[in-house]
């Protein structure tokens, strides 16, 4: 899937940002009535993708059609081929309580609650992303802060290793957008003018978040 | 209707009682489920009393709940009756469920230094997918079994023998999990 991308050239195209729509293929992620997971994310990520470009910010997808799921370890291989500055990776939440709202946002864990050989110098390919997780942690904040609202409260933040960190060897974040287990929430997902309003949220952060950044490329 | 016969009936209905009273005595909790229980306890073994967390329904974060379960003699059997508690999810009001529908465990190895092993049945997981659901599953697999057995350390979770690097796609699971990856 990479070869095939760098054939056509996208991957030296992602420019700041490499936003993943989460699941796909015949993964279909949460399920409800009238609702599903893949499909949302993947409309929202191409809404980002669109205002991103118009603020003047590139950026590129790791899916860009319902049919393709590539698997955690495509999605790796793609990021760290891409030259992107960052790797978000957009979800839709579920809880065993109704009442859970809002967005929680992930990172990887850093180096000093990975393995010892990480200490030593020694890091394996797929504990990578911990290496990054202090600029990861900048970008999860700055999301944080633009997804806080009234209608779905505040949004958290907590470093934790996920299956979709492995061999990331860029600062990555996830985002779960809102919770499908809340009705409320469930309502507001479903309706164009929310899914809108979110990534317009998630550009003002990674708008806040590229400020920071040195235009060297190099992240601080 | 003869004596006889009468004896006879009354005899009947006395063994059946006894064969029902016998059955009273294993933890309805525990006797429906993956493991087959009878494989599990004899029912004969003293009870040992336990703390089991389930995610709190009404509020952020997670509840206990007292469980009694069989000391039997091997702690894999022990295990094996936690498990099935736990995937039932919590009585008390509150008390939620971090396993929806039938979770079923193949085996569960104790390595003895520290480490269980837990294979799970890839056609009974129904996680509804997110990460925090995922969460739910593991925190409260992990924190049960460090809380019950001292003497484990780290949950290595297997599906069909096999390793994963998730259930869902979310929580990392290919390397054991201790209650500080949480």
């Amino acid at each position: 899937m990479a070869v095939a991308l760098l054939a056509c050239g996208r991957l030296n195209a992602a420019g700041l940002l490499l936003i993943d729509a989460g699941h796909g293929g015949s993964d279909l992620g949460v399920k409800a009535p009238d609702f599903q997971e893949a499909a949302a994310v993947l409309e929202i990520a191409k809404r980002l993708q669109s205002q991103l470009k118009a603020a003047g910010i590139e950026s590129a997808l790791t899916r860009s059609d319902a049919s393709a799921g590539p698997t955690l370890s495509e999605r790796a291989t793609l990021a760290n081929a891409s030259g992107a500055r960052a790797y978000l990776s957009l979800h839709i939440n579920f809880s065993p309580s109704a009442q859970a709202k809002g967005a929680r946002i992930f990172f990887p864990r850093g180096l000093s609650s990975a393995p010892a050989a990480a200490t030593a110098g020694l890091l394996a390919w797929d504990k990578a992303a911990s290496s990054r997780a202090a600029e990861a942690r900048a970008l999860a904040q700055q999301l944080a802060l633009s997804l806080s609202a009234p209608d779905s409260g505040k949004a958290s933040v907590q470093n934790l290793n996920l299956a979709p960190f492995r061999g990331l060897r860029l600062p990555a974040v996830l985002v779960e957008l809102d919770f499908a287990s809340n009705p409320a929430s469930l309502a507001r997902l479903k309706s164009e003018e929310f899914r809108k309003t979110l990534s317009q949220r998630l550009v003002q952060g990674i708008k806040a978040w590229a400020a920071t950044l040195p235009p060297s490329g190099v992240a601080p | 209707m003869n004596r006889r016969a009468i004896a006879g009936i009354l005899g009947l209905v006395l063994v059946l009682a006894y064969w029902m009273n016998s059955w009273r005595g294993h933890d309805p909790r525990l006797a429906s489920g993956d493991t087959k229980t009878s494989s599990l306890y004899t029912g004969k073994e003293p009870k040992r009393k336990l703390r089991i967390t389930f995610p709190a329904t009404g509020k952020p974060g997670f509840v206990q709940e007292s469980v009694e379960i069989f000391a039997t003699r091997a702690e894999s059997s022990q295990v094996k009756q936690v498990l099935l508690a736990l995937y039932r999810g919590g009585k008390a009001p509150g008390s939620g469920k971090a396993f929806p529908g039938a979770w079923k465990t193949r085996e569960v190895f104790l390595d003895g230094k520290g480490l269980v092993v837990v294979d799970l049945e890839s056609s009974s997981l129904a996680l509804p997918g997110g990460t925090t659901a995922e969460y739910m599953s593991l925190y409260t697999l992990v924190k049960t079994l460090r809380d019950a057995f001292p003497s484990i350390r780290a949950v290595q979770i297997l599906v069909d023998g096999e390793r994963r690097d998730s259930l869902a796609g979310h929580i990392d699971i290919s390397d054991p999990l201790t209650l500080e990856d949480f």
